[in-house]
């Protein structure tokens, strides 16, 4: 029927191999209709900013422990200061920092592992297939958290940088299973098995034929490694499991927290390294919807130009 | 007489990201009861389109439709929401295109069929579902067993046979059918099409028979009609369609060529060179001018003549059947 | 049949991974960390108890192959070691204690969120383009976003310690004894509503997001409207038609949604100092209290492997092409 017919004709040209130029073209026309990967770029860009030009921002250091402690929000102290007598809005941008980069370098970590072990031994298929999907399986159903706290526990002498090892090294199964089956599929299309026949090696399909077509899905999951490894970071350190000493927006929630920040009302305190992180996800997420819309047509959202009455339920 | 199903002035377009493109354009047929009517035309023609307009399927965010699609007097598009759903398969049923995906994958076959009669019919009884069901499939000659399977578990014919028998369902006067055989092979396809020739005999079905196949159509149908970029060019009966192949439109004319014969005389298979028009930029004037061998410099920008009737050629180089006049004006 | 002999297979499988990974861990670490934990405890606790430990962590000379063969055999006879922070109280005892209410909070958090998320993504695919679709899903992003123990801390300080609509902590009042009586009960239950209330809120996007994901494909698909064409009503085409067959996509990822949960109902418990499990590991990490953090690990490793198996052979019921064979 033509409703199918139509996907259906749509959703094989995107699979299909795209050049670059036309590549561009699609998202720009995604981003023109919908503006939340827009909204999502902008905000990720006003945190990444804001905590690499720290230094202009804010005039303290983050860790010094010179004023008033647990005063409220005034001129001097934007976000007030902390049980210590720190200045939370310093910490906050300097804390950023860390947190973010430790977010995206596990991210980071985790989706090339993905890469590897997702696509790799599906390609090449035979039992290093089968052991590794099994293998995958099972790292994808044991439970993330208390693995990661057990490992922590572990390892005496933590800092931001061994936790984003940690993270990137047991976050890898989800996108990993995503990209063999996509591998899977796309390794039985036409296109793919008339490149093999042509001689081409098993490294030159893979690398040219492939993954390009699977570019989306890989930043599709580099997105979702990043937030998910910078909720983790931030959740280890909040159990104090992480280096206290350094200033990030978890060991921020951290000192709250055993600094009885809610019960002195603190909620200056509080608010700001969690919000935070919930709005750095945020905007990965609707940089998501982006990328979402580009390796499935029928999620892109059409901006229809006639008068739309609005619809009350499915049928006609 | 009303006609069992009439299509007047019928247009539908659709919201694309580059604004309103028309798939059907001003197109209007009509079917008798006990009739089947073929409508050929090839791939991006509007014929699908043709088959979710009739039964008022396209959602209203996706197509605008103009004109009256009358199912034995009634316009369907006058309905409320709920008389179309109860209008629908009781009036007129359709049978889709790959019927690979038309069945529900999570239900047994029983209960698609227990569905739709419980759908239109609230008060039957369990029994009397299952009675009925078995006497349907019987009539598409499948084991009545059947019913206990799932979609998945049916091969490609038997899925089909599912489906028509599904739409015979609640006794409709009118059927559509959407190529309802192009996904099967040969073999089969020629044992369904007889069967669906037996059942329409049997019930005095009024049928539009869509597919993209002249021949296979000319053997089926008693009247033709060929659609090209969203209208309709000529409407035939079988009759003519055996006869002189130069007496009928000139895109016809490609079809009947293109199709090779098991029998009869050698003639050589040609193709139609070229492609349909882009529908979003239609000339004025006939949409095949580019293709045609008969053109003439009024074909460009002249548009062709709006005919009703039953068998017609809207083309200003031939001459309509019925009048005989070479250039055609209004009826 | 063979699909529930699969899955089962994997079940053990995966539960043997978990028990494995478990006696690796400390072993991998560069120097043992149990070596200092058992410096610590030298002189708290029995020379048995103590060799005990030493066999568990591989602090000793016997091969390897012999230690995780003890191990196993351990383990699968229920003995899991003393704890070293409530010595010497088995940690089974501690696990049995604080099981029921990471159990009995997760579970039914769960429920509510899968079942509201659920039925909201139906609703806002069915009504696609309309105003929900517009606000909810860009709403549920927001909400999956936020930290667990965060929202956990906010709802703390608005609903608990500015407006007090709810206790700030523990599973029940400490002038109470469990008992099966209505007081109890609905103290339990006025306890437990913030801790479930952040459960919820955090993990309801999800399943929202997905389902809706789900639905808009599906309501794509042919035999969708082909019931549509056959006049059937919109509710039977919404649930039987398009949900039964979204939802089954949304299954298959349900461990690691619950590996999520999990994960952060751990966080929730130690705000709300919530006594399950969560709570409990933390407090075992922060005392070096391995044996005890072995055997939650292991519990909560158990738990999600043995949920995700129910909802597995759930999905083989829902799904008739899993089954196999022609049903004749």
């Amino acid at each position: 029927m033509s409703q199918a017919a139509h996907t259906d004709a749509e959703q094989a040209a995107v699979q299909a191999p795209v050049k670059r130029s036309s590549r561009w073209k699609e998202w720009s026309g995604i981003l023109k209709r919908d503006k939340r990967p827009l909204v999502g770029i902008v905000i990720l860009l006003l945190f990444m900013l804001s905590a690499a030009f720290a230094p202009l921002l804010t005039p303290y250091n983050p860790s010094a422990t010179q004023f008033t402690p647990l005063a409220a929000p005034s001129w001097h102290h934007w976000l007030g200061t902390t049980a210590s007598g720190q200045d939370v809005w310093s910490q906050f941008l300097y804390g950023g920092r860390i947190s973010l980069s430790v977010g995206f370098f596990a991210g980071f970590i985790a989706t090339a592992l993905a890469v590897i072990l997702g696509m790799l031994p599906s390609y090449l298929g035979g039992w290093i297939d089968t052991t590794m999907a099994t293998f995958t399986n099972i790292m994808l159903v044991i439970p993330g958290l208390p693995l990661l706290i057990v490992i922590t526990a572990y390892v005496h002498q933590t800092g931001p940088v061994t936790i984003a090892l940690v993270i990137g090294l047991t976050g890898w199964a989800w996108g990993a299973r995503i990209l063999r089956s996509q591998t899977l599929s796309l390794s039985r299309r036409d296109f793919v098995i008339a490149s093999r026949l042509s001689g081409e090696t098993q490294w030159r399909v893979l690398t040219g034929e492939i993954l390009p077509n699977m570019l989306s899905l890989v930043v599709a999951n580099l997105v979702f490694a990043t937030i998910a490894a910078i909720l983790a970071e931030a959740s280890l350190e909040f159990l104090g499991l992480g280096n206290p000493s350094v200033v990030t927006w978890g060991t921020m929630l951290y000192w709250a927290d055993t600094g009885q920040a809610l019960l002195n009302g603190a909620w200056w305190w509080i608010v700001p390294p969690g919000l935070a992180i919930a709005l750095v996800g945020l905007s990965l997420s609707l940089i998501n919807f982006g990328v979402d819309q580009v390796s499935n047509p029928r999620l892109r959202l059409n901006k229809v130009k006639a008068a739309r009455k609005p619809r009350k339920g499915a049928p006609s | 007489m009303t006609e069992a199903l009439s299509v007047d002035s019928l247009h539908v377009s659709y919201f694309t990201q580059n604004g309103l493109v028309p798939a059907l354009r001003n197109v209007s047929l009509s079917i008798s009861s006990n009739e089947i009517l073929g409508l050929v035309g090839e791939s991006g023609s509007g014929k699908s389109t043709m088959a979710q307009a009739v039964m008022r399927l396209l959602k209203p965010d996706t197509a605008t439709v103009d004109g009256r699609i009358l199912v034995e007097g009634q316009d369907l598009y006058q309905l409320t929401p709920e008389q179309l759903r109860l209008a629908r398969w009781r009036d007129i049923a359709m049978v889709f295109q790959s019927s690979m995906n038309a069945l529900n994958p999570v239900l047994s076959i029983q209960e698609h069929f227990t569905d739709t009669m419980r759908a239109h019919l609230p008060d039957i009884s369990e029994a009397e579902i299952l009675k009925r069901t078995a006497d349907l499939l019987g009539q598409v000659r499948l084991d009545p067993a059947v019913a206990r399977n799932y979609a998945h578990e049916l091969s490609g014919g038997m899925r089909q046979r599912v489906v028509i028998a599904l739409a015979l369902a609640l006794d409709p006067h009118v059927l559509l059918m959407d190529e309802p055989t192009t996904a099967l092979d040969v073999v089969v396809q020629r044992s369904i099409l007889d069967e669906i020739a037996a059942l329409q005999r049997n019930r005095k079905l009024a049928v539009l028979f869509i597919s993209h196949d002249f021949s296979l159509v000319s053997g089926l149908a008693n009247r033709i009609a060929v659609m090209y970029a969203g209208e309709i060019m000529e409407i035939t009966d079988r009759g003519m369609a055996i006869e002189d192949v130069s007496k009928h439109h000139p895109y016809t004319q490609g079809l009947m060529r293109a199709a090779p014969r098991l029998i009869g005389s050698k003639v050589s298979i040609e193709g139609i060179p070229g492609e349909p028009p882009d529908m979003s930029q239609v000339p004025p004037g006939c949409p095949f001018y580019d293709r045609c061998p008969l053109r003439l410099p009024m074909c460009r920008t002249t548009p062709l003549p709006v005919k009703t009737g039953r068998v017609y050629i809207r083309c200003h180089a031939m001459p309509d059947p019925v009048s005989g006049k070479a250039v055609a004006h209004d009826v | 049949m063979r699909f529930i002999l699969r899955r089962l297979g994997f079940l053990l499988l995966s539960l043997w991974a978990a028990a494995t990974i478990n006696f690796v861990l400390p072993r991998l670490m560069p120097g043992n960390p149990a070596i200092l934990m058992i410096g610590r405890f030298k002189g708290q606790i029995s020379p048995k108890a103590l060799h005990a430990l030493e066999l568990q962590f591989g602090v000793t000379n016997t091969p390897l192959w012999s230690q995780y063969l003890t191990y196993l055999n351990h383990l699968v006879h229920g003995q899991w070691g003393l704890s070293l922070t409530y010595y010497p109280v088995p940690v089974s005892r501690i696990i049995a204690q604080s099981l029921p209410w990471t159990l009995g909070l997760v579970g039914v958090a769960t429920v509510l969120s899968v079942f509201i998320g659920v039925m909201l993504g139906i609703f806002t695919a069915w009504h696609r383009g309309g105003k929900w679709d517009a606000i909810l899903p860009t709403m549920s992003t927001f909400t999956a976003a936020l930290p667990y123990f965060w929202l956990a801390l906010i709802l703390l300080y608005l609903l608990g310690y500015l407006w007090h609509w709810f206790p700030m902590a523990h599973a029940y009042s400490s002038t109470l004894t469990p008992a099966f009586t209505l007081p109890f009960i609905s103290n339990m239950l006025y306890h437990a509503v913030l801790p479930a209330l952040t459960i919820v809120i955090s993990s309801i996007g999800g399943w929202l997001l997905g389902m809706r994901n789900n639905m808009v494909q599906t309501l794509g698909e042919d035999y969708v409207l082909f019931g549509e064409a056959r006049g059937l009503k919109s509710n039977r085409l919404m649930f039987q038609y398009a949900a039964r067959n979204a939802i089954l996509p949304s299954m298959t990822g349900f461990a690691m949604a619950i590996g999520f949960v999990v994960g952060g109902a751990l966080l929730t418990e130690v705000v709300f100092s919530y006594p399950g499990l969560g709570y409990q590991l933390l407090a075992a990490v922060q005392n070096e209290d391995y044996p005890l953090m072995q055997g939650l690990f292991l519990i909560i490793a158990f738990s999600v492997l043995v949920a995700n198996f129910l909802v597995e052979l759930l999905y083989g019921k829902l799904d008739p092409r899993t089954r196999g064979g022609a049903s004749q």
